[in-house]
């Protein structure tokens, strides 16, 4: 018997193995690939008239029958070019549990699923899947001030995207009614959330400041209040913030891309559309279009760009470092090929006055928990 | 002198001509068209390349000062690029590096741009009036963020029509707010939720020759007018040559994983370029132009229990898309909390739909099927 496991040399190598390891019991024939655009380079190392398991990613695990089951089921019903799992028939996941691998193929490179040849799949009901995850638990800390609108259809995607739940601080600088509101009603009977008002409005050094509060964590996720995730998310990359801190062991960051659609003219913006949108780009390059809309990174990379770019404005008035900084600094970025929409760039379509530097950005702040009442006075030049 | 004009064969003739006949008047003995900026290379070919060349993103832009004085200002100054804000609107073919594939740019060795701040951009359009029909439901924060993007890409107004459908009290609001002091926005409602019959009793109302069906989900780049100023107008223009005109989506934010479809398109042209589709593509309806014979013809064919003609139109064998793409926000709506798929959620038909328009105050009952007459 066989499988396919479609995986990159960064994903979680406990859960890879552990994933191989109950493959093996009923698998003499693991074949891995990077992604779906190599299958025929796979087809050469599969039975081509052999039903093969098929794991889009490393974290997925059915849970509640036996994959020989599954593989038996194929074998004697090999008519069948695929086994389908069909629970939900509104968001069907058409992706085989199984397929027959000289009856299917990858119709071109930017298609994110197998094609089947004849069409004659058969669909399983009743097989429950859940979605592994690496062990660091996130934090992620996203900033808003006055945009509500793009605030909350933000936090209903970001939320959608979430399997399982973590850390989500939102930082209200100096906000609007509408934009409290929204935070609240978004962080009501979710332990997990925690809002956080930042008085004066501290704009980009939001961030600064709630590295101080929660002291320092090593890792986390940035995230600002304009950038709407891809419902397809949880399906493609399931877990990704857990998957955006395990890959910080590799990258100094891991970015959410953007469309570049949407942005002004004068960015530039390219498009990249030779990848599947289940894959991850290794962005040696630089060239993907990324920016601080939702970022993984490691705190000690951060606080270092911020240092070295301390000299210029408007780092020195806001005591962070600017995506373009941490692009600038990063030796080795990975990021998503599936792309977020970066609402923000319509604000001046939606009416929002764009920011303009503040020489007198002021040094010192109070942050108050909404949710625990702890209030601290932080100074942003006091993030070491 | 001489000036580069990127234009497709399904431009505006007389447009282009009127160009042309400007530039040739004014001294320009070398005028090369080509169809995206990703030609620029063959372009060069044909151009002096020491000396500056004009260039026209599309056949509807005009300066405010004769062609050639900039022509002549750039060679004066020895400038690599005359631009408006980021707008190349002259370059010296020599210092071309390359096209940035795929987006609208270029790049150029020792570059030494200079801003013009005293020469403003216009465009011409050609002379059909659009009209745009919106149909909403019960989707506020959706149909204020689509009337923005619209708003933001008009260049020049034309009627829209807004059809409430058995609104709820945000939608209403949204649209006679976006509507007051807008004497092109006229607002309707109808006592029935009529769904995607919405079209059919706007056309029964309106009868115009050609229009543009829109939905309340569908948000417009920033650059739409950048890219393609008077969108609406070559819309409509363009229909003399295909079935429908409409935007396309990009596909990120498909609400189904693993659609069969591919990321659009896979030989990515220039944002500024248009795409002639003829296969499977991701073509809806939230921003569409069609004539009314094509729509009522397929409305006719299709038998629809809500009489309209629906995926016809997407499946039209003739389109034509730009290469920009738009943000369909309607994909979200599960994740907004507006709807639940699980759930049936398409209205059952209406037989007559009790209409008021609430600009004017004129009332009207429509009968959905009575389209089908015509």
């Amino acid at each position: 018997m066989q499988a396919l496991i479609v995986r990159d040399r960064f994903d979680n190598a406990a859960i890879a193995n552990d994933l191989k390891q109950e493959l093996s019991s009923i698998c003499s024939n693991i074949v891995e690939i990077e992604s779906l655009n190599d299958l025929e380079k796979a087809k050469i190392l599969l039975d081509g008239n052999e039903p093969c398991l098929y794991y889009p990613n490393v974290f997925l695990r059915h849970v509640n029958v036996p994959l020989r089951s599954i593989l038996q089921f194929h074998k004697e019903n090999m008519c069948f070019s695929v086994l389908v799992s069909r629970n939900n028939l509104v968001h069907p996941n058409i992706e085989p549990l199984s397929f027959i691998p000289s009856k299917v193929f990858k119709a071109n490179r930017t298609n994110n699923t197998l094609f089947f040849l004849p069409i004659d799949s058969f669909n399983v009901t009743g097989i429950n899947f859940t979605y592994k995850k690496p062990d660091e638990k996130p934090i992620l800390f996203l900033y808003t001030h006055n945009k509500s609108e793009y605030l909350k259809l933000t936090l209903n995607a970001l939320h959608f995207s979430m399997l399982d739940t973590f850390q989500i601080k939102i930082l209200l600088n100096a906000p609007t009614a509408e934009v409290r509101d929204v935070a609240l009603a978004f962080a009501n009977n979710k332990q997990y959330v925690e809002v956080l008002e930042i008085t004066p409005n501290s704009i980009f050094s939001a961030i600064n400041l709630a590295l101080q509060y929660f002291d320092r964590p090593s890792k986390f996720i940035l995230m600002e209040d304009d950038f709407i995730l891809p419902s397809s998310v949880r399906t493609y990359f399931p877990n990704w913030a857990f998957q955006f801190m395990d890959r910080l062991n590799h990258f100094d960051m891991v970015c959410w891309g953007w469309s570049s659609e949407n942005c002004p003219t004068y960015f530039n913006a390219s498009r990249q559309m030779e990848s599947c949108m289940t894959d991850w780009v290794i962005d040696y390059k630089k060239d993907y279009n990324i920016g601080g809309h939702c970022l993984a990174i490691n705190t000690d990379f951060y606080i270092r760009c911020g240092k070295k770019h301390n000299s210029i404005e408007p780092v020195n008035l806001y005591h962070v470092p600017f995506d373009e900084h941490m692009q600038a600094n990063a030796k080795k970025v990975c990021v998503p090929s599936l792309k977020g929409y970066h609402i923000g760039f319509n604000q001046e379509m939606d009416g929002y006055r764009r920011r303009t530097v503040d020489p007198n950005h002021s040094k010192t702040y109070t942050v108050k928990s909404l949710t625990t009442n702890v209030e601290k006075k932080l100074n942003i030049e006091d993030l070491k | 002198m001489q000036a580069v004009i990127v234009k497709d064969r399904y431009d505006n003739q007389k447009i282009c001509d009127d160009l042309k006949h400007s530039l040739t008047s004014s001294g320009f003995t070398k005028i090369v068209e080509i169809e995206s900026l990703n030609e620029i290379d063959h372009a060069k070919i044909q151009l002096d390349e020491n000396m500056p060349c004009l260039l026209y993103h599309n056949i509807f832009t005009r300066y405010s000062i004769p062609p050639d004085n900039i022509f002549k200002f750039q060679k004066e100054h020895g400038f690599t690029t005359l631009s408006i804000d980021s707008k190349i609107i002259s370059f010296l073919p020599k210092s071309i590096l390359k096209t940035c594939k795929n987006t609208s740019t270029l790049e150029f060795t020792n570059l030494n741009d200079f801003k013009v701040s005293n020469v403003d951009c216009s465009y011409v359009m050609p002379d059909e009036k659009p009209m745009i029909f919106i149909y909403s439901h019960n989707r506020d924060i959706y149909l204020q963020l689509t009337l923005n993007s619209l708003n933001f890409s008009l260049i020049e107004k034309f009627p829209i029509k807004i059809l409430l459908n058995q609104p709820t009290e945000k939608v209403k609001k949204v649209a006679l707010d976006f509507a007051a002091g807008k004497d092109y926005v006229e607002v309707l409602e109808s006592k029935e939720n009529t769904f995607i019959t919405a079209t059919n009793i706007l056309l029964q109302w309106f009868k115009p020759e050609k229009f543009i069906i829109m939905e309340d989900d569908f948000i417009f780049p920033y650059t739409t007018k950048n890219y393609f100023p008077n969108w609406p107008f070559q819309f409509l223009d363009r229909l003399k040559h295909f079935d429908a005109v409409g935007w396309s989506v990009f596909i990120e934010n498909t609400n189904v994983p693993y659609w069969n479809l591919p990321r659009w398109p896979q030989e990515p042209k220039c944002m500024g370029d248009w795409e002639i589709l003829e296969s499977k593509t991701l073509m809806m309806a939230q921003a569409l132009a069609v004539t009314s014979s094509f729509y009522v013809t397929r409305a006719q064919q299709a038998n629809d229990k809500y009489v309209c003609n629906f995926d016809s139109t997407l499946h039209s064998p003739k389109k034509c898309t730009p290469s920009l793409k738009c943000y369909h926000i309607g994909f979200n709506q599960e994740m907004d909390g507006l709807c639940d798929l699980r759930k049936p959620r398409w209205p059952d038909p209406v037989e007559v739909c009790h209409i008021t328009s609430l600009t004017t105050g004129e009332q009207r009952e429509i009968k959905p099927k009575d389209l089908l007459k015509w």
